[in-house]
């Protein structure tokens, strides 16, 4: 039964354990930046600017399935445990739609790191994300429905600009990394 | 004393504590605040000197949020409140701290996969157990690379130019050290035959 480390199968395991814990890291620095940029600086959607980052680079270090939306539950779950954020349970919302959209976009554009326009375009779209989660959480909270527009479009406006300006960091990390070679 | 206490209880209380930093915003409360978190060291039997020598990371932490603020709020309407979010900021991550040196990661992992399945509460408790090694190790390569002549001290980020510098001096040595702590923890845990039968086993140490 008991299997031996060297064994490709033992291996591979490790490897997802690896890759797991990884993205684990991601979370907790995702987890990091969102507590120290509460600052209250009155600038919407600053917190996107690592969020993006974080994810995007899970996505590009990690070679498994769906590992931006994994990092996004570990560090949406993070912050539900250690009460972040407005809207309770739906705060894990906010982390995985981007996720989300940056898993699908890796899918349709495979190497959309390598340059800066496809980054922030994914970004942009990945941000606007923003807006859905904002618009649920002000809907439950019984916002009149003008207000919420208005409200949301700020919100993912600047979240979309903190978004695209944290993704042009990924195609220097990426190539810094693979000229490490460690990824 | 902090035997008879259970994990489970260590881990909420600390969520608790952690929590509540975020509505504390008076003198007052946030005076009340530190005596919980005291009492907490305390009742955990948790190591007080190095859970202080961990703080050090605060120091840099606060002196940016409070520079921070008086640049966009001026001294007078800045420094207060710079002042009281730094604390808050304090009170938010300590009580993590105290949690990763009272429960060992074996017994988060237990309580968490109450409510996760094995492997994610796994991950999720060695992920909490090691924020405050991340935030240490990133402190130290915030001072090394100061010490080397790199840009990234709190008065040189208001340039923009120098943010390049964070990036190649501060966040791809941080990223390459999660690589390898990941890489280490995987191995560790492969060697303690993790993960060898489907149902989840443990050595109750």
């Amino acid at each position: 039964m008991v299997n031996n480390m060297n064994s490709p199968s033992s291996l591979s395991k490790r490897k997802k354990l690896e890759y797991l814990l990884f993205l684990g890291f991601c979370a907790v620095f995702i987890f990091i930046t969102k507590a120290l940029l509460r600052l209250h600086l009155n600038i919407p959607g600053h917190s996107m600017f690592f969020m993006i980052f974080f994810l995007m680079l899970a996505n590009r270090c990690v070679p498994l399935k769906y590992s931006a939306t994994i990092c996004a539950i570990l560090s949406g779950l993070l912050a539900i445990m250690f009460g972040m954020g407005k809207g309770g349970p739906l705060l894990i919302l906010k982390f995985i739609m981007p996720a989300m959209i940056i898993d699908f976009f890796s899918y349709l554009m495979p190497s959309y790191d390598q340059k800066y326009w496809t980054c922030m375009f994914v970004a942009a779209l990945a941000s606007s994300t923003k807006f859905i989660s904002s618009f649920i959480v002000d809907y439950l909270l019984g916002m009149d429905a003008q207000l919420i527009v208005y409200h949301c479009l700020i919100k993912s406006g600047g979240a979309i600009s903190f978004g695209a300006l944290g993704s042009l960091m990924v195609p220097m990390v990426i190539s810094r990394l693979k000229a490490y070679d460690i990824i | 004393m902090a035997k008879k206490i259970s994990s489970g209880l260590k881990i909420g209380v600390c969520i608790s504590l952690s929590m509540i930093a975020f509505a504390t915003r008076t003198p007052i409360t946030l005076a009340a605040l530190f005596l919980c978190n005291v009492s907490a060291i305390m009742l955990f039997n948790a190591p007080f000197l190095s859970i202080l020598k961990e703080c050090r990371f605060f120091l840099v932490q606060s002196v940016i949020i409070i520079v921070l603020y008086i640049l966009k709020f001026g001294w007078h309407s800045g420094f207060i409140p710079g002042l009281t979010l730094s604390v808050q900021f304090v009170f938010f991550l300590l009580p993590g701290i105290i949690l990763s040196h009272s429960v060992s990661p074996a017994q988060t992992a237990r309580s968490l996969s109450l409510i996760l399945p094995h492997h994610l509460a796994f991950v999720l408790s060695v992920c909490i157990h090691f924020i405050h090694n991340l935030i240490e190790e990133m402190n130290e390569i915030y001072e090394a690379q100061i010490l080397r002549g790199a840009r990234i001290s709190a008065k040189e980020l208001c340039n923009p130019i120098n943010w390049k510098d964070v990036v190649n001096g501060l966040i791809i040595p941080t990223i390459i050290y999660g690589f390898m702590m990941a890489r280490q923890i995987s191995i560790a845990a492969k060697a303690r035959e993790f993960q060898i039968y489907q149902k989840r086993t443990f050595w109750n140490g």
